[in-house]
């Protein structure tokens, strides 16, 4: 911890004394490791079992799906750190989808209208769940479900239950262009996490995070306004998944009422496997980027391996459990 | 012609061997007699390619044998593809994505695909598939990944409308051809479909409510999915046949999922809500069509009472034989199949329709013992699977 | 600022708004209940009829049964993702074994309880001496007994039951209602006394509450978390057996959203995500706001889609419009 963070306000020692008590840095660096290790595991298995699997073009590919987890999985750690889970984000990311599809029609004149709407959506749940959970101490988990409803009922509403929209070409780069030999999303999900990554360590947000859902009281009481970090925290969790949203409108070219489907429990999975404790308090970015990438390589190795699809829902239910119980037989005692 | 050397490059083979017989005549020959029998050989080789001619035009008439399941329906007229493009020569890797495997339906479905591979292990060396568990956004990653993967053929059972329209078109642009298999997509970039058409299905489960009411009454649907391809063009086609009775009331309809235990329950609460105002009900698939003549009887309502449509799903079959009433339509589950014949076809060349339809069947309580298993489960579903064949085996 | 005066006790206790107020979460779902009768009766005769309300409460006891169990693991400081793959596991092992014999009831009923209570005993050792998060744990699980349940049965389900199982499964009516509410019924008392008149009951309620604070007491902490779980499993065993015997079917679909389902009904009923707080009161009364909601838009015809925007609406509303006492 920095030396001139700890000389700047009083608040900051309540604040150190939060982080120590969380015992924040050896575990996390610890469990980090896990996820890492079985990735590495796994990408061995799908090198040795078909020449196709390393070779650039389905990196590539795993990496461009990948993406749309990536983006909501950013969102959901910063949430599930701050103890404020995020079970809207699957229903918001059918919702944005569709808004993005529905509003811009191909045409490129619908871009500014959709990124209107989509503000405001994003504006009104992370707002909605920021309030009910912070002002009117909700449960995060229950106000979550309530809004994934409402969202989810919304979209199925707007869109009367079909697909419907298109998206103008000059979007459909932001899934299918390249920067270079590398794929924009991918080129996108790097920067991105980097950006998160030094925002959770370096600035002021990202260690009040930590504080607020390490110990709500302790924080509280140290100074920081916790009712504002979780609503800022909810309205990043909503543009995360909006981010989802459009890029899939520009992947899939259509707006689908059931896209989101799945993404909420998979981002908290990919965020819990990659080391952030979903009691809040401490968590790593990078460790998500892991847990993400699990999920993608693991899709891929089963399609590569031909795998029975009965016995790929089994491997994918017991990698998931070896997952978690290594990462905490490494820190639980 | 006659008389003008031909080079060996750019002619037909049997131009070549020809010429290069007409060498070896040349060398120790009369250059007249030389010209002549190539003259005449000419003559044949054009002759024999005339008569060849009309199997590239004529409709109805490839080579390979198509057995009696998969002939396509001739309703339409038939637009034919020419598909020499693609030919190249075996053995080819062929790749299947599936929407999902996790209704019975789907299950005979692959299984019959897979099985129509078995019978071609000379021209088929892999056959790739994958399982998207019903959501679109993978559908696309697995399309991608097939095409990663080189395969020669893509046969697809899209989702949605719009699953992985991106992929297809993508693997169109590559030269690889794509077989739509049992549901529709929206794009028309692709080389043949295979379909029981939901819209035909749904159109004529319509007409036979209709004419059980004699063109007045109310009516209750159940659907699919809402948004799912089958839902939406079935009730398509129901609408087609209702607009044009206008007697007929839709009191109230619903997406019930494909789940009998939700048909069930609705259908509970529509009796509470409709007290002997349900005259007949549209009925997209007999797994449901099975849960709502319970509820009715449940309710000490005579089922019989409320003409009601369906699909082969053996449980309502197996009902309907026991109580002499209702009609289902069939949703063959062998498109597979002829998706798999399709791609060889169009891997040898030979043209195929665009739409390669495969005739549903009407069936009632007169005729349905013929399609009925009394010895299976009511999960089952008629197919062509060979009784010793494992469902599982790869 | 608005925050701030909806906080504020409007009313005096006698009046209507502070009685509100001053409820706690299960009593706010039970008056939900209660203004969602009343409102449906008022816009359809067809819904205060008995037969209605009857059906209303068969459809519930499936999962009001589920609920019991997830209530329970709720306590404890978890939740159960698997109940619903274990209800649609247990009723196609059903099916294939029972293959409409009558005699094979009893044994294949003790078989696929057997099998849920196996499942409970893997989640409850794995989240208790592993320390893997419940939510996980049970997700994790959820998925492999969905594969399970797949290979099992190849994709297709054999086999089928008898009229009989399905009697036995609540299908008789005593005294004119539904053996199924009765067996709903039977299980809420006893597992209600279960959590309130007994040592492990106690012990649950400390468990969830603080788990560490639990140990130090002397709380034989994994025994009590392992036991949740493995009443949750038993308890979703046996309603995938109820939902096979009351849908004559078992698909590898069945218990599909189940256990979401279990999980809203508790926790708008009252019981704590966090743990140690809450009980079967409020849950009975989520699952009947549930069900009763689908019913009511079933009877008036409202466009399916709605239903969502209001299943969310009521589960947010009270929170954010009374203050709820915590």
């Amino acid at each position: 911890m920095s030396q001139s963070f700890e000389e700047d306000r009083p608040q900051a020692a309540g604040l150190l004394l939060a982080a120590r008590l969380s015992g924040f840095t050896r575990l996390e660096y610890v469990s980090q490791y896990a996820v890492w290790f079985l990735l590495v595991v796994v990408i061995l298995v799908g090198a040795v079992a078909s020449p196709h699997f390393l070779t650039p073009n389905n990196i590539f590919n795993v990496m461009r799906q990948a993406a749309a987890l990536a983006f909501v999985s950013l969102g959901q750690t910063f949430a599930i750190m701050a103890d404020c889970v995020d079970i809207s984000v699957g229903s918001m990311i059918s919702l944005t989808q569709c808004l993005a599809a529905g509003t811009m029609n191909g045409q490129a004149a619908g871009i500014l209208p959709a990124l209107g709407l989509i503000a405001g959506a994003v504006a009104a749940n992370g707002l909605a769940n920021g309030l009910a959970v912070a002002k009117r101490k909700g449960n995060p988990f229950i106000v979550t479900l309530g809004s994934m409803a409402v969202v989810q009922g919304v979209v199925l509403l707007y869109t009367g239950g079909s697909p419907l929209g298109s998206v103008p070409d000059g979007v459909r780069q932001l899934a299918e262009g390249y920067v270079g030999p590398a794929p924009f999303p991918v080129v996108l999900v790097v920067v991105l996490f980097l950006l998160a990554h030094v925002a959770l360590r370096r600035t002021r947000y990202g260690r009040y995070v930590l504080a607020v859902g390490g110990n709500e009281e302790i924080a509280r009481l140290s100074g920081i306004r916790t009712a504002r970090i979780k609503v800022a925290t909810y309205l990043l969790s909503s543009a995360a998944a909006a981010l989802t949203g459009i890029f899939l409108a520009a992947r899939m070219n259509i707006g689908d009422p059931l896209v989101g489907v799945g993404f909420d429990l998979d981002s908290i999975a990919a965020v819990v496997i990659g080391g952030t404790d979903i009691a809040g308090g401490r968590g790593s970015i990078v460790g998500t980027m892991g847990g993400v990438l699990l999920y993608a390589v693991l899709n891929n190795l089963m399609n590569v391996l031909n795998v029975s699809p009965f016995y790929q829902i089994v491997a994918k239910g017991a990698v998931m459990v070896i997952a978690i119980s290594v990462y905490q037989l490494r820190y639980s005692r | 012609m006659p008389g003008t050397r031909l080079t060996g490059r750019g002619s037909i083979r049997m131009f070549q061997s020809l010429h290069s017989q007409s060498e070896a005549i040349s060398q120790g020959g009369n250059s007249a007699m030389k010209r002549i029998l190539f003259g005449v050989a000419s003559l044949i080789l054009i002759g024999l390619a005339v008569m060849a001619l009309p199997a590239f035009t004529q409709a109805g008439a490839p080579t390979v044998d198509i057995s009696a399941d998969y002939r396509w329906s001739t309703d339409e007229p038939i637009q034919w593809q020419d598909t020499t493009k693609y030919k190249k020569a075996g053995p080819y890797k062929f790749g299947f994505s599936n929407c999902s495997t996790t209704n019975a339906y789907a299950v005979y479905f692959w299984e019959t695909a897979k099985w129509e591979a078995t019978k071609h292990p000379n021209k088929i060396a892999e056959f790739l598939t994958t399982d998207a568990g019903d959501s679109a956004a993978k559908q696309l990653s697995d399309v991608e990944d097939l095409i990663a993967k080189g395969i020669h053929a893509l046969i697809i059972r899209p989702c949605t409308l719009d699953a992985a329209v991106p992929a297809i078109e993508k693997a169109m642009d590559k030269g690889i051809p794509v077989i739509i298999s049992n549901r529709s997509t929206k794009t028309s970039k692709y080389v043949t479909q295979n379909t029981t058409p939901w819209f035909d299905r749904g159109r004529n489960q319509a007409e036979w409510v209709v004419k059980q009411l004699g063109g007045k009454g109310n009516i209750v649907s159940f659907e699919g999915p809402a948004g799912s391809g089958p839902a939406v063009e079935g009730f398509q086609g129901a609408m087609s046949v209702l607009k044009n009775n206008p007697n007929i009331k839709i009191l109230a309809r619903k997406a019930t999922n494909w789940s009998r235990a939700e048909a069930k329950a609705t259908m509970e609460d529509w009796l509470q809500a409709f007290p002997k105002k349900i005259d007949g009900i549209l009925q997209q698939s007999g797994i449901m069509g099975a849960g709502v003549v319970e509820a009715i009887e449940e309710a000490k309502i005579n089922p019989c009472s409320m003409p009601q449509s369906g699909d082969d799903y053996n449980g309502y079959m197996k009902w309907i034989l026991k109580n002499k009433c209702n009609m289902i339509t069939t949703n063959p589950t062998w498109a597979s199949g002829a998706s798999v014949v399709a791609a060889l076809m169009i891997l040898d060349g030979q043209p195929v329709p665009k739409q390669w339809n495969i005739p549903t069947k009407i069936y009632d309580a007169t005729n349905i013992a013929e399609i009925t298993d009394l010895s299976k489960s009511d999960e089952w579903m008629p197919n062509i699977l060979p009784k010793d064949w494992k469902i599982g085996g790869k | 600022m608005l925050a701030k005066a909806i906080s504020r006790p409007v009313g005096s206790p006698r009046s209507f708004l502070g009685l509100c107020q001053r409820l706690d979460q299960a009593g706010i779902v039970w008056l939900s209940v209660l203004l969602l009768v009343l409102i449906a009766s008022i816009l359809s005769p067809a819904f205060l009829t008995i037969r209605n309300l009857l059906n209303i409460l068969r459809q519930a006891s499936i999962l009001g049964i589920i609920s019991v169990g997830q209530t329970i693991v709720l306590l404890s400081g978890g939740a159960d993702l698997s109940q619903s793959t274990v209800m649609t596991l247990s009723a196609v092992v059903a099916f294939q074994y029972l293959a409409g014999r009558d005699a094979m009831i009893l044994p294949v009923m003790l078989l696929c309880l057997a099998i849920g209570a196996a499942v409970g005993l893997f989640n409850g050792l794995m989240i208790s001496k592993v320390k893997v998060p419940p939510f996980l744990m049970t997700l994790g699980t959820r998925t492999i007994i969905l594969g399970v349940g797949l290979v099992f049965t190849q994709g297709v389900p054999q086999g089928s039951i008898t009229p009989l199982f399905r009697q036995v499964l609540g299908r008789i009516d005593l005294l004119g209602i539904p053996g199924q509410i009765f067996i709903w019924a039977v299980i809420v008392l006893i597992s209600w006394v279960l959590l309130k008149r007994t040592v492990f009951g106690r012990r649950l309620y400390a468990v969830g509450g603080n788990r560490r604070a639990a140990r130090q007491s002397g709380v034989q902490v994994d025994r009590i978390l392992i036991v949740a779980y493995v009443i949750s499993g038993l308890l979703a065993a046996y309603g995938g057996l109820m939902l096979g015997a009351r849908s004559g079917n078992a698909d590898n679909a069945l218990g599909h959203g189940y256990e979401l389902n279990a999980l809203a009904a508790s926790v708008i009923g009252g019981t704590s995500f966090a743990g140690g707080r809450g009980g079967l009161g409020g849950t009975v009364g989520g699952v009947l706001l549930i069900i009763a909601l689908q019913n009511v838009l079933n009877i008036l015809g409202v466009n399916p889609n709605a239903y969502l925007v209001a299943m969310g609406l009521v589960i947010m509303a009270p929170m954010v419009l009374l203050k709820v006492q915590r």
